[in-house]
């Protein structure tokens, strides 16, 4: 695209009258033979007083070079960075540092420099500086701007931010770490009045802004202060500053060529300019001037190119904080590592949590499964236990009758009905047998495999506590490490759950369970807080289908009773000993060796 | 069978049990008397004649374990018959090793009951016999005993004598006076009822 540009602008220049066109904003093709170049001014103060202030000198130079025609483009600077900005150019008039931030990789001839000539509104284009300027009441000093808002146009303006940082930085300031930079973007003119209405302490302003401000009424009554004014340094540029600086003066904007001008022209034009005699209405131009010096001092900073790059910056700040930087990334890892650590050991303790938890639940139901068997077993027997009584009587009384029919009349027709009845009992008996013989391995002989006491203890308690939590019941155990490896049926579990579903269920409030030595081996006691046990209960402990729970079958104690008895223990229902309401179960267990039993 | 000082006593907490059972029992006319339960019984009814206890395991007030022991420590010569609704093996051991003499389980037939009760009484007799011989030699003098003794041993009145260092002639004495108070009229209605008591 721009090769094609190029041989378009030739082609205008030697006259050959093509046109090229689909090229929106190549060289314009007069209708006659003239040429349009075109000349880029930067306008940080904005377009209309870039044209303005330019407007003469343009036509100048088309009245010194008839037959050409110039036209000025203004650029503010943010547009002038855009990629691809000075594509269409002819001529720059700019900095000569700010054009290699701008467009470094295009090839330059730097025709001529600006001189100061006292023109009002081109003075700031020729020097160039930063002042610093604060509200009367303070900071005093560089030094003071620390931990403050100063603030300028842009981070890429160079007189109104870059060589003020660079000031700051030969105090020691560095913008983000000692100070706050606050960018208003342009006209350059926003970071003063920020600094009027005092939203920032202080303002990076370029050469000659102040001044010119202020003989425009513009500042009304505030009064500002420079900071560290540079009257003394004159710099490479002549004569004294025109306007107050707190950095020292650079050589001001400077005249370029870029690749499309032919030598010839651009020749003609550096000599046209240097030749020039002085007048009032135009500027005055030198012989370039190298920006050498400054790029140098700006590279320092790392702010030519592309401003205060995030990697130069990022470097600067390793090269400065190394240590802290490797303690905080050590800091780092290892609090990853310990975390990491952490995460582990909490989620194998949760997975072995759950692990215990499932155990439990399946222990319960287990468990809740035998009792419901143990019950049924029970009232079963209870059941035939009941009907045998009658049965009895039933069976007796036709004894009776058969007895005295034999003897008295033992023609009787009723002698065989008699027998009948005495048949039917013994029928009825055979029933009822069969029903016992269903419940018989039951609870009162399961002598099942030993555990050690302590591990069974605290297997049930855990489990019992599942359902006294739900109630507010408090269970504490204890088991002297003596005892703890005693071997036990595992039957006893049944026991040991049926007490203490009684106690958690009695009303009481908190359920403890103590195992000592005991007579003639282990007693475990389960004590608590409730309403205890009534007399008559406490005189005749095991009755069938006695109960104070509405939803109880009255036979828990009895299964216990019976369990207790196959294992050749004993079970004793009392008051609490210390004389304070409350129920005392003793569950006496014999030593066993292995394999003892019958 | 000697039915009519024997008395056969029926203790269950269940009382048309405990009537149908006396029932049957004075209908095949035997003496009888119920209890309804074990408490009442040991203290009520006498306990040092001869007699059979028909006694049910399961009773709230003293069940019959317990009213078993209480009569084995009493030394009572009553005959125990467990009569329970249900039997299971340790309970049938246990009952025997507490002295009962039978087992029998609930409902029982005349025909099974009898027969025990025949067995129960004669082994109550007997013990009756024995706690009576025991309350004879017991009242022997210290003597008497030691002469006894010697008799039992299969001494002669010799050796009796010479082992006691006294005279045959009191030996003889004091074995005719042995003899009379404990109702032997020879000496071997004195083995007799000597194996009877056995080793007091």
């Amino acid at each position: 695209m721009s090769l094609i540009e190029r041989l378009g602008r030739w082609a205008a220049v030697l006259g050959l009258g093509l046109c090229v066109a689909g090229i929106p904003a190549g060289p314009v093709v007069a209708a006659g033979l003239a040429s349009a170049w075109r000349v880029g001014i930067l306008a940080p103060r904005g377009p209309e007083k870039a044209l303005k202030a330019w407007a003469g000198w343009r036509d100048w130079l088309e009245r010194r070079f008839p037959g050409e025609r110039f036209d000025l483009v203004p650029l503010l600077p943010d547009e002038a960075l855009r990629r691809g900005a000075l594509d269409r150019l002819d001529f720059l008039l700019a900095n000569p540092v700010q054009f290699g931030a701008l467009d470094p990789g295009r090839p330059v001839r730097w025709l001529a420099t600006l001189r100061p000539s006292g023109r009002g509104d081109l003075r700031f284009l020729e020097q160039i500086g930063s002042a610093i300027w604060v509200r009367e009441t303070g900071p005093f000093s560089l030094a003071q701007l620390r931990g403050r808002r100063v603030g300028a146009v842009d981070p890429k303006a160079l007189g109104g931010y870059l060589l003020g940082v660079e000031l700051l930085d030969r105090e020691g300031l560095e913008p983000g770490l000692d100070y706050v930079p606050v960018f208003s973007g342009f006209p350059a003119e926003r970071p003063l009045l920020q600094l009027l209405a005092g939203r920032v302490d202080a303002a990076i302003v370029p050469l000659c802004l102040y001044e010119e401000l202020r003989d425009a009424g513009r500042l009304g009554e505030a009064s500002l202060r420079l900071l560290r004014p540079a009257a003394a340094d004159a710099g490479p540029g002549d004569g004294p500053p025109s306007c107050a600086a707190s950095t020292r003066t650079l050589p001001g904007w400077s005249l370029a060529a870029l690749d499309t001008v032919p030598d010839a022209l651009a020749a003609a034009l550096g000599r046209a300019l240097l030749e020039a005699p002085p007048s009032a209405d135009l500027p005055r131009w030198s012989l370039p001037v190298s920006a050498a010096d400054v790029e140098r001092r700006l590279r320092r900073i790392d702010y030519v190119s592309g401003g205060p790059g995030i990697w130069a910056q990022a470097r600067r700040l390793l090269a400065y904080y190394w240590p802290w930087l490797a303690g905080l990334a050590g800091l780092a890892v290892l609090l990853l590592v310990n975390s990491l650590w952490l995460a582990r050991v909490a989620r194998r303790q949760r997975r072995r949590l759950r692990r215990a938890h499932e155990q439990l639940h399946a222990y319960e139901q287990a468990l809740a499964r035998a009792d419901r068997a143990a019950s049924l077993k029970e009232m079963a027997a209870g059941i035939a236990h009941e009907v045998k009584q009658p049965l009895s009587a039933i069976l007796q009384y036709a004894e009776a009758a058969a007895y005295r029919l034999r003897s008295e009349e033992p023609d009787s027709a009723l002698l065989p009905v008699v027998q009948r009845i005495r048949d039917e009992v013994l029928r009825c008996d055979r029933s009822i047998a069969n029903l016992r013989g269903w419940a018989r391995p039951g609870p009162v002989a399961p002598v099942g495999e030993r555990r050690a006491l302590g591990v069974l203890v605290g297997q049930v308690v855990e489990m019992v506590r599942l359902q006294a939590d739900r109630q507010g019941v408090r269970i504490e155990s204890s088991m002297p490490v003596a005892l703890a490896a005693h071997p036990v049926s595992s039957a006893f579990e049944q026991v040991l759950v049926n007490v203490l579903n009684n106690a958690v269920q009695s009303g009481a409030g908190l359920v403890s369970v103590r195992a000592r030595a005991g007579p003639g081996g282990v007693r475990i006691e389960i004590a608590d807080d409730g309403p205890g046990f009534e007399e008559a209960h406490l005189r005749f402990p095991f009755v069938p289908f006695r109960t104070t729970r509405r939803d109880g079958l009255g036979l828990g104690l009895l299964i216990a009773q019976r369990i207790m008895l196959s294992l050749r223990g004993r079970i004793h229902l009392d008051r609490r000993a210390d004389g304070r309401p409350g129920a005392l179960v003793a569950l006496d267990l014999p030593l066993e060796s292995a394999g003892s039993d019958s | 069978m000697n039915t009519n000082e024997a008395i056969i006593h029926v203790v269950d907490d269940d009382p048309s049990v405990r009537h149908a059972c006396r029932y049957m029992l004075e209908t095949v006319g035997m003496a009888c008397r119920d209890w309804p339960d074990g408490r009442v019984f040991l203290e009520r009814a006498d306990l040092y004649a001869a007699g059979v206890v028909l006694l049910d395991m399961r009773m709230p007030h003293w069940d019959g374990r317990a009213v078993q022991a209480h009569l084995s420590q009493l030394g009572s010569p009553l005959s125990i018959i467990v009569l329970t609704g249900h039997a299971d093996v340790p309970m049938v051991t246990d009952a025997f090793r507490s002295g009962a003499v039978d087992f029998l389980e609930k409902p029982v037939l005349l025909d099974t009951l009898l027969p025990a009760i025949g067995r129960a009484l004669d082994r109550s007799e007997q013990a009756c016999r024995r706690r009576r011989l025991l309350g004879l030699y017991h009242a022997l003098s210290p003597r008497e005993r030691s002469v006894i003794r010697g008799v039992r041993a299969g001494m002669t009145n010799r050796e009796i004598a010479d082992g006691q260092d006294v005279s045959v002639r009191y030996v003889e004495v004091q074995r005719a006076q042995a003899m009379e108070k404990l109702g032997a009229a020879h000496m071997a209605d004195l083995i007799r009822i000597l194996t009877e008591i056995g080793d007091p």
